[in-house]
This record gives structure tokens, C-alpha cells and sequence, in this order.
């Protein structure tokens, strides 16, 4: 019974030493596969490349002795750039394993590192100076849970919020008084961003009431609105829809009379770690839950809060 | 010995045809397709949970809720069941994994029953990484791509580019498709399930 069989002639052997040197005198070819070659370091270097997992502790010492191992450019025609720099010295299995274990690591640095989890509300960096910022619902000290949210009113992502989450979040959870719900403004996105938080801070300061009105109206409009026109487009709209001086509004963008406290919150949200908008803190009970990133569901924010 | 660092670009039809007749076979081993789905449902699951890393510490692996809740939030982070991305948006992503599952399926293939060293197959790593950029940047403010440029300060500019940032992840599917002909090409005059390949 022969255990090594040759790729070309079928021919059977007893010992792979047997079956290398048949294959080489008769047919100038690599045992393993076939292969022909014009010389013995042209298969060793070939040995070392495509075969290094099947060779044999001797086979793998005498092809090292006879080419001294691979040089780089070598590995990097025979193993791709990924192999030239990774598998110096190394076998197939050692570099999946490496592998493995770096993204076994990555993956628990990501789950198990972080922080905040459990932290009191007053002691979260998304939840300073709580209590100057436009709430809607019960008061966050009294509600079962809060919700801290940071958007742009230039952003596209908050405006799919407002649109398909925000109004079952209101109905189900803020009106009913379970939920409190804080607004942090912060212009990231696009430049005309910052005058509309600027405008919503200053709206804030006369009627909260119309401070959410609009609020609601940027996000409807937002396709409409760009540095240019967004000034004439608020003042319009106090003036239509609200009892809010409109020129005192636009006069206290223009002078930037709000803007420490948009520093405020911008600050807030660089010590909370927002990298986008819009980004949310769930607090539960006085305690913060979790971060949400982007417009998700309602039942994402309800199943985090519990409720 | 010469290395042929000539440019290989997925241009003509013969190339198409090759990538296309080379993932049919692959994917005709039940294992294989198998393999490719798994990949796809991993390649997802780290670009949706990649935007939202606390929601999996905190609440679905670290908190005391109820499974079905902790099920819920988990289901509802996927594109077309919840509500984080458009559909233009959650076709691309969906498109992303899907060929991150059949590159990792042939390069898989090819470094298995090839016999082919880890380093062979380097041209898939770098579509992988690249696919995991571009749809991290699909999903609008994922940690990924985000994460990075907020060092360099620039990732409000990201939607500043036509698409909002889209770009990145049409860009992540061409290196995935340029990717799977790389390997594809490495395969020439073989046989995948006893089936040849042209030359």
C-alpha cells in the first residue's frame, strides 16, 4: 500500500522522501503539485511559498537551508503585500490566529471599554447645565426616563428623527409625563446651522412654545433653506405663526447673542464624545443607560428606556 | 523573477464574465454559499453595530432588561426594519455585505482548496477594509469612518459631498467587485467543483 502518489504518473511510494525524488528525477516537478522547474532552489523557494503548511519538519529545514529562507520580494510576488509583511516566518494557521485574536481583541476593547454605563444624569458630560436647555415633558429630575438629544437643524439624519420617530416618542412617552425630553443644539453639519441654532436659542429665550414650533419648521423646510435665506425664512415664520418678535429675534442673531450658550452645548457634546448628529443619551431612573446614534426607531429608544 | 505591479482593472467583458462564472461556482458548494451568507450577515451586523457600540455593551449584552427587549433593539438597527437609514442608503449597505460575503467565500475557496497562503488573498483585505469604511460612511456618522476624520476635524464635510458621503460606500462596492476579479484572475485555467475556468 503506498501512501504518496505522484501528481504526473500516478506512480505510488512509500515515504514522501521517496515520492520528491521521483518526482524530481523523472519529471523535474514538485511533489505536492506538479509544478515543473528548471532547478532544485527554484522548487525549494516554490516549497516555501505555495506548500509551507504541508511541508514536513525535514523538507522545511532542508528547503531553508538550501535558499535561505524568502527574501520580501519574493513574498511579495509569491504572497501579496498583506503576506510580505505578515507571514515573515509564519504559517498559514499562525497568522489566522493572530488574526483572530486582534479582532477578538478589538472587538472586546469595544464592548468591554467605554464609559458611562450606570453613571448618574448629573454626572453625565451630555447632561450639564440640564436645566437652561428646552425640555418638553416632565422635569428630568422627576421623570422615569430622559432623553438628551443633540442635533443640527441642517441635518438631514435629525430631520428623518423628527419626521419618523419623534412624534410616536412624544405621543406614547413625553406627553403622557414618562419621558423628558431635553434639546441640545449644536451646528456641525451645514453653515446654515449655526444661525438657525443661534435663532433657536433666541426664540427659547422669549417662548418655549414657539422655540418647538420652530424647531418642527426647520426640519419641514429644510430642503428649502441654506445660508442665504435662512434668516428671512425664520423671521417670516415668527412672524406668521407665533407672537414672538421676529426682529428681535434676527437682531440677536445677527449680534450673536445666544452664542455662549451654543458653546454650551457644543462643549457638552465633545465631552459626552457626540460624533455625529443626531446622537441621543438615554438616562433610566437618574442613571444613563445608553448613547444612540442616528434617527432610530421608536421601539430602539422605548426597549432601551424599558418602557 | 519579475512582480507584474501593471494595474489589474475590471474592464472588459471577458473580465465580468470571469468574476461572474467564478463566484457561480464557488457559491454552487452548499458550504461555500453558506459561508458567503454568514460573511454578508457578520459584514452587516459590524457596520450597523459599528454606529452604535453602547447599544450592544449597554443594553444587549449588559444590561437587565428582558431578552424580547434587548431582541427588539437589536432587530430594529438593521436597515429596512428600523428607521436609521433611507432605502437608497440601506441598498447600498445591503449591497456592501453581500459582496463582502462572496469575496470572503472565494478568497476563502481559493486559500483552502488552492492551497493559497493567507498574504495571496491580500487584494479581498484590502476590499473588506475598504467595504467597512465606505459603509460605515453610508450609515451617516458611523464610528468607523467618522471616528477617523473627527482627528483631522473633517467629518462635517462629508456631507458636504453631493451624495452626502454615499460616495465612500459606492467606492467601497467598485474595490470589492475589483477585489473578487483579483482572485478571480489567481484562479485562471483551474477547476472550481470540477468545473474549469478559462484562461
Amino acid at each position: 500500500m503506498t501512501d504518496h502518489t505522484c501528481p504526473i504518473c500516478g506512480a505510488g511510494f512509500t515515504s514522501e522522501s521517496g515520492l520528491d525524488d521521483h518526482c524530481w528525477d523523472a519529471h523535474g516537478a514538485c511533489h505536492y503539485c506538479g509544478t515543473e522547474f528548471e532547478d532544485r532552489n527554484a522548487l525549494y523557494t516554490h516549497w516555501l511559498t505555495v506548500h509551507e503548511d504541508s511541508l514536513s519538519n525535514e523538507a522545511r529545514a532542508r528547503a531553508t537551508s538550501e535558499v535561505g529562507g524568502l527574501t520580501f520580494r519574493e513574498r511579495l510576488a509569491h504572497q501579496g503585500p498583506v503576506g510580505a509583511v505578515a507571514n515573515i516566518g509564519l504559517s498559514r494557521r499562525q497568522v489566522l490566529l493572530g488574526g483572530v485574536l486582534g479582532l477578538g481583541g478589538v472587538a472586546g476593547a469595544a464592548l468591554l471599554g467605554g464609559s458611562g454605563g450606570g453613571k448618574s444624569m448629573t454626572e453625565h458630560a451630555a447632561a450639564t447645565s440640564l436645566g437652561t436647555q428646552p425640555t418638553l415633558g416632565p422635569s428630568p429630575s422627576a421623570a422615569e426616563g430622559t432623553i438628551v438629544a443633540f442635533e443640527d437643524p441642517s441635518c438631514p439624519a435629525c430631520a428623518r428623527f423628527e419626521r419618523s420617530t419623534f412624534p410616536q416618542l412624544k405621543s406614547e412617552l413625553i406627553d403622557p409625563g414618562r419621558v423628558s425630553f431635553v434639546f441640545r443644539g449644536i451646528p456641525v453639519v451645514y453653515p446654515w446651522g449655526d444661525p438657525a441654532v443661534l435663532a433657536l436659542e433666541a426664540t427659547y429665550n422669549r417662548s418655549a412654545e414657539a422655540f418647538w414650533g420652530l424647531k418642527a419648521f426647520y426640519y419641514r423646510e429644510q430642503a428649502n433653506i441654506g445660508i442665504e435665506t435662512v434668516q428671512e425664512v425664520t423671521s417670516q415664520y415668527l412672524a406668521d405663526q407665533t407672537d414672538v418678535d421676529a426682529d428681535a429675534v434676527v437682531s440677536d442673531v445677527q449680534s450673536e447673542t445666544s452664542r455662549d450658550a451654543v458653546d454650551v452645548d457644543l462643549q457638552a457634546s465633545r465631552d459626552a464624545g457626540v460624533r455625529g448628529t443626531p446622537t441621543f443619551f438615554l438616562f433610566s431612573g437618574g442613571s444613563f443607560a445608553t448613547e444612540i446614534v442616528g434617527p432610530q426607531s421608536y421601539d430602539v429608544f422605548a426597549n432601551s428606556l424599558g418602557m | 523573477m519579475t512582480v507584474d505591479l501593471r494595474p489589474r482593472l475590471l474592464t472588459t467583458v471577458d473580465e465580468w464574465r470571469l468574476v461572474g462564472r467564478t463566484v457561480r461556482l464557488v457559491l454552487s458548494l452548499p458550504q461555500y454559499a453558506v459561508l458567503a451568507v454568514g460573511y454578508a450577515v457578520l459584514g452587516l451586523s459590524v457596520f450597523v453595530f459599528s454606529r452604535n457600540v453602547a447599544i450592544l455593551r449597554q443594553i444587549v449584552l449588559g444590561s437587565s432588561l428582558p431578552w424580547g427587549s434587548r431582541a427588539t433593539v437589536t432587530v430594529e438597527l438593521y436597515p429596512f426594519i428600523g428607521t436609521a437609514y433611507t432605502t437608497l442608503r440601506g441598498t447600498v449597505l445591503a449591497l456592501t455585505a453581500v459582496l463582502i460575503g462572496i469575496d470572503m467565500a472565494v478568497a476563502t475557496y481559493h486559500v483552502r482548496e488552492h492551497r493559497l497562503s493567507v498574504g495571496q488573498g491580500s487584494g479581498s483585505l484590502g476590499g473588506i477594509v475598504l467595504g467597512t469604511l465606505g459603509a460605515g460612511c453610508a450609515a451617516c456618522g458611523s464610528a468607523v469612518l467618522a471616528g477617523l476624520l473627527s482627528v483631522a476635524g473633517v467629518s462635517g464635510l462629508l456631507l458636504a459631498l453631493p451624495l452626502d458621503g454615499l460616495e465612500f460606500s459606492v467606492l467601497a462596492v467598485f474595490v470589492l467587485l475589483l477585489s473578487l476579479y483579483w482572485l478571480a484572475d489567481g484562479m485562471r485555467g483551474g477547476e472550481i467543483a470540477g468545473c474549469p475556468l478559462p484562461e
